[in-house]
């Protein structure tokens, strides 16, 4: 059964502080990019499998795949390191059956109708909806940048936050 | 008369985490005077992917060809960006920009050195750069 170490939110997916932070923290020896639309896309998913750290795997599945690759053998086995670019991917993926007990938002980018809520990260109305969703079916979600960061609870992010 | 054809040196564009690009180039001038034609593009925390990119495709709308991209860190966001942008632009990239990289490139593409050619000379450039130099200095005669 393969050891999920970390399931991570973070719109620029496999980047500085993932290769840097991340694989370290976690000795994760194979990297999944879970998003349907990126996996039609053989071009910015080969960007995404080059920028992987040495003898480090990436793996670009859909949704489906991913389900289907947990149902059937657990992912296989080592340590994992699993990604989605944004929230309601990882959304889509939780409620088809992937399984997420703890989600970290990593980095969420700027755009109209967001705002900045921990660090790199921003919300609008509708992923904060989405998260406590997520947290009312038992997720644990935490803002978490690099592992120097303190996590940050999604109930005390939404305290200060209005949406 | 003939005229003589203007032989147009690539531009050269820079992504960096931050400001390292522009601060950079401010040093590379301090030994080169005035560059020409070098762009930096500055990743901040929270910018979206969309605004830096279409910030890149701005310039490089009126580049001419061969434009030469440095990048920071390879596998970093600015690198997977150019890579993004080289589907639809006729660039080369290099990544592990370092000072010394910078002033080759000037003076390579002032002689008329473009393309991939260009971009090999300048990564074996900076390879170059990096020196142990304790050592060397020790067993220098």
């Amino acid at each position: 059964m393969a050891d999920i170490s970390l399931i991570r939110i973070d719109y620029r997916l496999i980047h500085g502080q993932v290769i840097t932070k991340w694989m370290k923290r976690t000795n994760a020896q194979r990297i999944e990019v879970i998003d349907d639309k990126l996996y039609q896309d053989p071009f910015m998913s080969k960007i995404y499998i080059m920028a992987a750290p040495p003898g480090v795997k990436v793996e670009m599945l859909t949704i489906k795949d991913a389900v289907d690759s947990w149902n059937k053998n657990k992912m296989g086995d080592g340590k994992l390191l699993v990604l989605f670019q944004n929230v309601s991917n990882a959304f889509s993926a939780w409620e088809k059956g992937f399984p997420i007990s703890k989600i970290q938002i990593g980095g969420l980018g700027s755009a109209p109708g967001r705002k900045v809520v921990y660090n790199q990260i921003t919300l609008n109305k509708e992923d904060a909806d989405i998260l406590t969703e997520m947290e009312k079916g038992g997720v644990e979600v935490f803002f978490q940048t690099v592992p120097e960061d303190k996590p940050a609870e999604l109930q005390k992010i939404l305290k200060k936050f209005k949406f | 008369m003939a005229k003589i054809k203007e032989h147009t040196s690539p531009w050269i564009i820079i992504l960096t985490h931050g400001d390292a690009g522009k601060e950079l180039v401010k040093s590379a001038e301090m030994i080169l005077g005035k560059l020409k034609n070098v762009y930096t593009f500055s990743l901040l925390p929270n910018m979206s992917l969309n605004d830096f990119t279409n910030d890149i495709k701005n310039v490089l709308e009126k580049a001419p060809k061969d434009t030469l991209v440095f990048v920071d860190l390879f596998g970093g966001t600015p690198s997977n960006v150019a890579i993004a942008l080289s589907r639809d632009y006729d660039i080369s990239i290099v990544s592990g920009l370092n000072i010394a990289m910078l002033i080759e490139a000037d003076s390579l593409r002032e002689n008329g050195v473009c393309g991939k050619e260009l971009a090999v000379a300048v990564a074996n450039v900076g390879k170059e750069a990096c020196k142990e130099i304790t050592t060397l200095f020790k067993n220098h005669a």
